[in-house]
């Protein structure tokens, strides 16, 4: 209530929120160095529009060290104003006109309600499980799914192959691992993980296929 | 005129009263060169222009002559034109309805862009006692100063003002926030076409609302120390003439 006669904490503060902000130099070959600057304590700009119709700005934003950042603004010329933030000043975050998510979280992708479903269509058998042979029960999506391999018929043969055709194609080469983890059938070693592209991958199953033996299959990839 | 404020000051009762600029007939403003000083410990003032303030015709760049309720303090020398002072050293921190209004204050006529090399000071706040706490200024042009409004860290601080509406213009520097004041809030207005708009080298907090910072030539706000928070606010260069920096905001430490 009653006035500070010293506060120990002596350095520039800005906080800036809403407005709108404009540099009227039209020329686009003009160039200066920001529009705010702080060296000082911190700057905390929310909501600010910048709006330039031909002079460059090296950067809207200067923080210096050691003065902390938070900046999210609006900008209505981004083919003039290409960089909002610069200096030496590592302590800061920007959210820009296209900021989505949240930067902290990592992983290859994230695919909303999980996705596209696992079922019988992405999975192919070859000769080796039986002239009758099929595929059921199957469960999850691209990045953890399970099915049953039910052999059939005759011909059966060993190190039969299960070739998947993942239902979301990934953004970049994902790494699986999967397991036989149980049916009817004795289960056997599965390898062929390593084969894997953004959208399929070809399975070895280790072994040789009893008719009307089940056998349960789970992958898991990331 | 100055005088005549002094005088009119002095037969105040000793809590204080309000006094009227009446507008010249012909409309032009009073010139003055005697330092108007409203100083008397817990004699508070209320200083008004009695009409109008008005702006004859001008260029794009250049306002034309002041008139209506106007004082013109002619001195460029290192002088205030008007001293608010008369705050308490302590204990009158929460009186209202004093300060200035519905008047332009300008120094020599000087309406240019960045100010016209003048070394005297349009406001002071403060200087012995504590300035005009709490107190207000509304309505009020203040032109042509080496600086418009100037804070002075003294007995304490004059605090807990409110500015709504205010112009701030063609000075070398608009306003000078020494010392640690708390709570200066600027409502409406702007500051616009000084040299340096604001310096704030104290740790003052200053909440600005729907301000238009403008054009000045070396800085918007020119920060040392304290807090300058900004909602709403219009930040922006003229260029009709030469580009005008985009420097709208310098923050940096003590020394530097």
């Amino acid at each position: 209530m009653l006035p500070l006669r010293r506060i120990t904490i002596s350095a520039a503060s800005l906080v800036i929120e809403g407005g709108k902000a404009i540099d009227d130099d039209t020329n686009p070959g003009d160039t200066t160095d920001f529009w705010f600057s702080n060296s000082g304590l911190s700057t905390y700009i929310h909501g600010l529009i910048v709006y330039s119709p031909g002079r460059k700005a090296t950067q809207i934003v200067q923080s210096n060290y050691p003065c902390g950042w938070w900046v999210a603004m609006f900008n209505d010329s981004p083919s003039v104003l290409t960089t909002l933030t610069g200096g030496s000043s590592f302590q800061g975050v920007l959210f820009p006109n296209n900021f989505v998510g949240v930067s902290s979280v990592q992983a290859q992708f994230l695919i909303p309600s999980q996705g596209t479903g696992f079922s019988t269509n992405n999975v192919g058998l070859s000769a080796g499980w039986g002239t009758t042979a099929f595929v059921a029960d199957p469960a999850g999506n691209t990045q953890r799914f399970s099915f049953v391999v039910v052999s059939g018929g005759g011909g059966q043969s060993l190190n039969p192959s299960i070739y998947i055709y993942f239902p979301t194609v990934w953004p970049q080469t994902p790494f699986y691992l999967c397991k036989a983890v149980g049916g009817t059938g004795v289960p056997a070693p599965l390898i062929g993980e390593a084969t894997a592209s953004e959208s399929q991958m070809n399975l070895i199953f280790n072994g040789t296929p009893v008719a009307s033996h089940t056998y349960q299959i789970q992958c898991i990839g990331q | 005129m100055g005088a005549q404020i002094n005088a009119a000051y002095s037969s105040c009762p000793t809590t204080g009263c309000t006094l009227i600029v009446v507008p010249k007939s012909d409309g032009s403003c009073y010139d003055y060169n005697t330092p108007i000083m409203l100083a008397v410990p817990g004699k508070y003032a209320v200083l008004q222009g009695g009409g109008p303030t008005s702006e004859a015709p001008g260029t794009r760049t250049t306002a034309g002559p002041a008139g209506g309720s106007c004082l013109n303090y002619v001195p460029t020398t290192a002088t205030s034109a008007v001293t608010l002072d008369y705050s308490p050293s302590f204990g009158g921190g929460n009186t209202p309805a004093h300060g200035i209004r519905d008047l332009i204050l300008e120094n020599n006529s000087c309406q240019k862009i960045g100010g016209c090399g003048s070394s005297a000071i349009g406001i002071q706040l403060g200087g012995t006692n504590s300035g005009a706490q709490n107190g207000g200024i509304s309505n009020v042009r203040i032109n042509g100063f080496g600086t418009g409004l100037s804070y002075l860290e003294t007995g304490s601080q004059s605090w807990g003002m409110v500015f709504t509406g205010i112009s701030v213009t063609n000075n070398t520097l608009g306003i000078s926030f020494t010392g640690s004041l708390e709570n200066i809030s600027l409502f409406g207005g702007r500051i616009a076409a000084n040299g340096t708009g604001i310096s704030m080298t104290g740790n003052a907090d200053i909440f600005a609302h729907g301000v238009s910072i403008d054009s000045n030539m070396i800085a918007g706000v020119k920060a040392t120390s304290g807090l300058f928070s900004c909602s709403g606010c219009h930040w922006e260069n003229e260029s009709i003439d030469a580009p005008i920096t985009t420097h709208y905001y310098i923050g940096s430490k003590p020394g530097y």
